[in-house]
């Protein structure tokens, strides 16, 4: 028999399996839309990456009410604290990547020059499949309470980090190798440089879920710490 | 000491392998050795019948009035054993606060607070009478409301405030430590979170060992906690570890409401 208190804990946790799978459906649009190398995207697209997001803000606010209804109501303690705690800053990052998306789309259909990105759309495409890796196996070791995948997520994050460097780095010489100083290629690297900083950021999301996953799991705050 | 226990340097009271038996061979209490901490508010918690109060109540050496009841192990308070003290040294030392409050009903609210010393026969001046009721009153803020009232019977004051008199009796001998058990349980939640506010307040002078059944009200006041199970002590710590972190599996079911 359950009690009330788990009944709301299992409440929010179905919850927000279906927050966290469509934050990871939208990742699988993007990077659809990415590995195809269109600048342009189509109007169903746009549609259903917009309506998801409403879908996100609203999931997001009803997640958060039913935890602080949990806490006033039942007064959780010990893993039940710890996997709500967790479970509330995991939706708060898993909200700001449904963010990054949508910005990380507004700035594709800026590219004015296809060239670039056409030169670099493997490297983002890459370094994007790599973020989305990270926060699914993230939510994996919030899901189920393994932390070797939260220790692998936030390893990781140094992998996307050297990527984006790598990546600048190129955008930076073929930019110079042109030689054409024009207004366009100077706004097109600007778009670049939102798409891959946001991903990258999509990948410190994925750490810090992996973050509040130990915690969840052994009670350890390891936030600006280093790992083992 | 074992690894569900903590070390407490300069403790108040060190309980050394404390065992206590109400039928031969069936243990209330079974081996529990802790150190509680000067100037702090411990909880001791459990389900009921895991031997909180049991224990409690042999700090103060109340099992002696009960030929039955055979009590081993050792208990230290302020560098002495108890064993060695006159009872009445004793529970000076470790006043003793109840569940239901219990002022005497025949006496005024001012010998309700110098009851101890009457009843021990320790004869005070008029003036050392006065300073302990006032002291022991404003202790536990309950002077401002009843100073004009001094010389009626306890037994009129509501529920809390009969509480807080019981805890004024007990802090007019000044004792090292005050012992209560489940000092709130009958009480409303306001007249709660006075004896609350009241209990936090008081540690900054005297040490503080509390049975209670309510798990909020160990998380919100207590520095330290104890779980007890079957009389066993089977882990003890910091609260804020405990509570949210607790290391043994028992002690992690019972914060969850798998069993008590």
């Amino acid at each position: 028999m359950t009690t009330k208190k788990d009944d709301a804990i299992n409440s929010i946790m179905k919850d927000f399996e279906e927050f966290a799978n469509l934050v990871l459906h939208q990742l699988d649009l993007l990077e659809k839309l990415i590995s195809s190398g269109e600048t342009k995207v189509s109007e169903e697209l746009n549609k259903e990456l917009q309506s998801n997001e409403k879908k996100l803000d609203k999931m997001e606010v009803k997640i958060s009410d039913k935890i602080v209804n949990t806490i006033v109501l039942y007064q959780p303690m010990a893993s039940d604290i710890r996997k709500i705690f967790a479970c509330y800053r995991i939706v708060n990052s898993l909200e700001r990547i449904g963010d990054m998306v949508i910005t990380i789309v507004d700035a594709i259909q800026n590219i004015k020059t296809l060239k670039i990105y056409n030169e670099l759309n493997d490297v983002i495409t890459n370094m994007l499949i790599n973020s989305s890796n990270m926060v699914n196996k993230a939510l994996l070791a919030f899901t189920n309470d393994d932390k070797e995948y939260a220790i692998w997520t936030i390893k990781n994050d140094t992998v996307v980090d050297e990527i984006n460097k790598k990546m600048l780095k190129k955008a930076i010489k073929k930019s110079s190798d042109n030689n054409e100083e024009n207004k366009q290629l100077f706004l097109s690297f600007i778009s670049m440089n939102s798409i891959v900083t946001n991903i990258e950021r999509i990948a410190g999301h994925a750490t810090n879920i992996a973050e509040a996953a130990i915690y969840s799991i052994e009670g350890k705050d390891i936030r600006h710490k280093p790992i083992d | 000491m074992s690894e569900n226990t903590i070390n407490i340097k300069d403790p108040v009271l060190s309980i050394r392998n404390l065992s206590v038996s109400y039928d031969k061979g069936k243990y209330a209490v079974n081996n529990v050795s802790a150190d509680i901490k000067r100037n702090s508010v411990t909880a001791i918690m459990g389900p009921s019948g895991c031997g909180k109060s049991t224990l409690l109540r042999a700090i103060n050496r109340m099992h002696e009035l009960y030929e039955n009841i055979e009590t081993k192990g050792t208990l230290i308070l302020n560098g002495k054993d108890i064993a060695n003290m006159p009872t009445i040294k004793l529970r000076r030392m470790a006043g003793m606060v109840f569940q239901r409050p219990n002022p005497f009903p025949t006496m005024s609210i001012y010998d309700n607070v110098i009851a101890g010393y009457k009843l021990n026969g320790i004869r005070l001046k008029k003036k050392e009478r006065d300073e302990i009721v006032e002291r022991s009153l404003t202790d536990v803020t309950l002077w401002d409301e009843v100073k004009d009232t001094l010389y009626k019977k306890g037994s009129f004051l509501s529920g809390g405030q009969q509480q807080r008199l019981c805890i004024a009796r007990a802090l007019a001998f000044n004792p090292e430590v005050i012992l209560l058990d489940e000092p709130t349980s009958a009480l409303d939640p306001i007249s709660t979170a006075k004896i609350e506010d009241l209990l936090v307040k008081l540690k900054e002078n005297y040490s503080i060992l509390m049975v209670t059944h309510n798990m909020s009200q160990a998380a919100r006041i207590s520095d330290y906690s104890m779980f007890m199970y079957l009389g066993e002590l089977v882990e003890y710590g910091k609260t804020k570890d405990m509570f949210t972190n607790p290391k043994d599996r028992r002690t992690e079911e019972y914060l969850t409401g798998k069993f008590g």
